[in-house]
């Protein structure tokens, strides 16, 4: 199966006012092969965020990217010109937000926003067409009587519907990848579980990449998954992998970090500490300061990735000896 | 004592808002808390949890007496609270604390931790000497897990899940015997949000805390609640023990809201029960059950009668016509 996106050694550093840089992202590497679906999860300030925002190439201005590639279907996305990434978004790679509400414009109705997504690699397309297809689009994220509901403003929709308009925008030209960066976080579970069936179901023979803190979205929907840790990825492989033995010691941590409906007792474990910012990641694995297994080599060099099997790998040096 | 360890005693308590913006124009009214009845007893904690707009932060509100009731009565210790004046409410205020939800916008950026810790202290004047609440503040910050070296340093310095536990120590300060959280887990990740959780956890047994824990997250409400309520447009739906309400869900809605949870094991790939559409609106509420337009088991009737609150096994309360224990299980 083609590989849809890869990222080969990527390398981002976030620079400041002062000139001073600091190395975010750290040797990103994986591949999403086409039709499936990924999740890449992790708490805040890990850099799920940031590595989506590469792929759609609307990273800060403060990034800048100093080593590795970033390719989807083949073409290398960091060499291109802001024109030409113009005609890949859209087309090829499309992206639904967290917050529906700052994502569409409150004074343009919802028909003339989904239009607007349309007409942007489809020019020559008639307004008898435009109309058609932007109906059949909220017809298709199960939006009622789009009809009457294309005439509508941002603020007559619900949260729900209001995501699925986005993703109405965003599935427009059928990209071949879709990213979805905690798409559902801000969404009811009921919501949420509508909106994730809705993802699913329109990904048919697409790719899917989910960002997400979540574990239980990772789990439900997709078949592989990643997991950052402060700019670097700690854990990958298969959902089954992952979830059922995972490896690294930060992968098990949010695991049994999480109240599930068949926690007991009345302790959670929990990692000590917190995530810590840009400007304080240590060298080496910067889980270490809050690992319980830390080694001393831990915090000089950073941990190869060791294959744990064809389906699973983790970057920590407890599994270092199944290397050798 | 007479009020044999019931702390908070809710009977019948309402509240509606009118939102018609007319002057002369027949009243519209939100049903934003509809004949809610429980009692909490000491040293237990009490979940809410339902939907945005099932009016679970109104409850909290009517709780707290932040706004006035449109009908019912709330007991705490066996003394109705609602008709107090402000100035008899001193020892409530200092008794009753809450917990809100966005740990960045319950603390002024522009006041000093140890002062925001400090002010409702002084208030009450709890203590003579302005080295006693000095003491104290400090003791309270090291109890939830800060250092007593941060009294002096400003809310921006401090991460989310600090932010939180300066919350709870503000509110932990007043020596309360029932906290209120409102959605106080749910902006943090998931290492924090268990930090945070165990805390409540301490401080429960260590202070004999009674909570009303408010939460659209029924893993959160599972781990943490004895009891538990499950609300739908201003009305309780369900009402059991965390036990019963598991493990013989009775009502429609809570089997909707369980298998919508995402589960982090990949083994079980459950039936999930999607449910059409959105919440609606509070105000034109239907004749019949408010859950109706919704239900994967509606029937007719559902439609005209309004079902009421019913016991179905003891202490397991349902308000559905066709409710059973294990209802919707595949």
């Amino acid at each position: 199966m083609p590989d849809i996106l890869r990222f080969d050694n990527f390398r981002l550093d976030l620079q400041d006012d002062e000139g001073r840089r600091y190395n975010l992202l750290d040797d990103i590497s994986f591949t999403l092969p086409e039709g499936k679906a990924l999740g890449i999860v992790g708490e805040s300030g890990c850099g799920k965020s940031i590595t989506s925002l590469a792929v759609m190439r609307l990273l800060p201005a403060a990034a800048r990217v100093t080593g590795g590639s970033v390719s989807l279907k083949g073409m290398d996305l960091m060499s291109k010109t802001p024109k030409e990434m113009g005609d890949i978004r859209g087309r090829d790679v499309a992206m639904v937000f967290q917050d529906p509400m700052t994502c569409l414009n409150p004074v343009l109705t919802i028909g003339l926003q989904i239009g607007e997504a349309i007409r942007r690699h489809n020019p020559q397309m008639a307004e008898p067409e435009l109309k058609a297809a932007t109906l059949e689009l909220l017809h298709k994220v199960g939006i009622p009587n789009p009809e009457k509901r294309m005439k509508n403003y941002p603020h007559q929709f619900s949260g729900g519907m209001r995501q699925r308009t986005m993703i109405a925008m965003a599935i427009a030209c059928s990209p071949a990848l879709l990213i979805a960066d905690e798409a559902t976080t801000a969404l009811d579970v009921t919501i949420q579980a509508q909106v994730l069936d809705l993802m699913v179901r329109l990904k048919e023979g697409g790719s899917l990449m989910f960002i997400t803190h979540n574990l239980g979205i990772v789990a439900e929907v997709c078949d592989e998954v990643t997991v950052m840790y402060a700019g670097q990825i700690v854990e990958a492989g298969t959902v089954e992998e992952v979830f059922l033995h995972p490896a690294h010691p930060y992968t098990k941590g949010l695991l049994l970090a999480l109240p599930t409906l068949r926690s007991k007792g009345n302790t959670l474990y929990n990692i000590p500490g917190v995530v810590p910012t840009v400007r304080n990641f240590t060298p080496g694995c910067r889980y270490a300061p809050r690992c319980d297994y830390k080694l001393p080599v831990c915090s000089e060099r950073k941990p190869a990735r060791c294959v744990l099997n064809d389906r699973h790998h983790a970057a920590c040096y407890l599994y270092e000896e199944v290397m050798a | 004592m007479t009020d044999n360890g019931v702390m908070l005693g809710v009977r019948g308590l309402t509240k509606h808002f009118n939102i018609s913006n007319a002057w002369f124009s027949k009243p519209l009214l939100l049903h934003a808390v509809d004949d809610l009845n429980f009692d909490l007893r000491r040293g237990q904690t009490l979940g809410v949890v339902g939907e945005s707009g099932s009016g679970k932060s109104t409850l909290a509100r009517l709780l707290l007496k932040l706004i006035p009731a449109t009908a019912g009565t709330v007991t705490y210790k066996g003394r109705d609270i609602l008709p107090l004046k402000e100035r008899q409410s001193g020892e409530i205020r200092r008794d009753m604390q809450m917990i809100f939800q966005d740990p960045y916008a319950s603390l002024d950026p522009r006041v000093r931790v140890g002062d925001a810790i400090a002010e409702p202290l002084r208030e009450h004047r709890l203590f003579k000497t302005q080295k006693e609440v000095k003491e104290h503040v400090a003791r309270m910050l090291e109890r939830v897990g800060l250092q007593r070296e941060m009294v002096t340093r400003f809310p921006h310095e401090f991460s989310g899940g600090q932010h939180q536990r300066i919350n709870i120590a503000r509110a932990l300060a007043m020596n309360p015997r029932l906290i209120i959280c409102d959605e106080a887990v749910s902006a943090l990740d998931v290492s924090v949000q268990a930090q945070v959780l165990n805390l409540f956890a301490q401080l429960k047994e260590e202070f004999n805390l009674t909570y009303v824990f408010i939460s659209h997250d029924l893993s959160v409400v599972k781990f943490v609640s004895d009891e538990i309520i499950v609300m739908y447009l201003g009305e309780v739906m369900e009402h059991a023990s965390s036990r019963q309400l598991f493990e013989r869900t009775a009502h429609p809605y809570t089997r909707a809201l369980i298998s919508a949870i995402p589960n982090p094991d990949p083994t079980v790939r459950k039936q999930r029960i999607l449910l059409e559409g959105d919440i609606p609106g509070a105000v034109n509420l239907p004749k019949g059950c408010r859950f109706q337009s919704r239900c994967f088991m509606a029937r007719e009737d559902c439609r005209d009668a309004h079902p009421e609150l019913r016991e179905l096994e003891p202490g397991h309360f349902v308000r559905c016509h066709y409710a059973q224990p294990g209802i919707g299980e595949a």
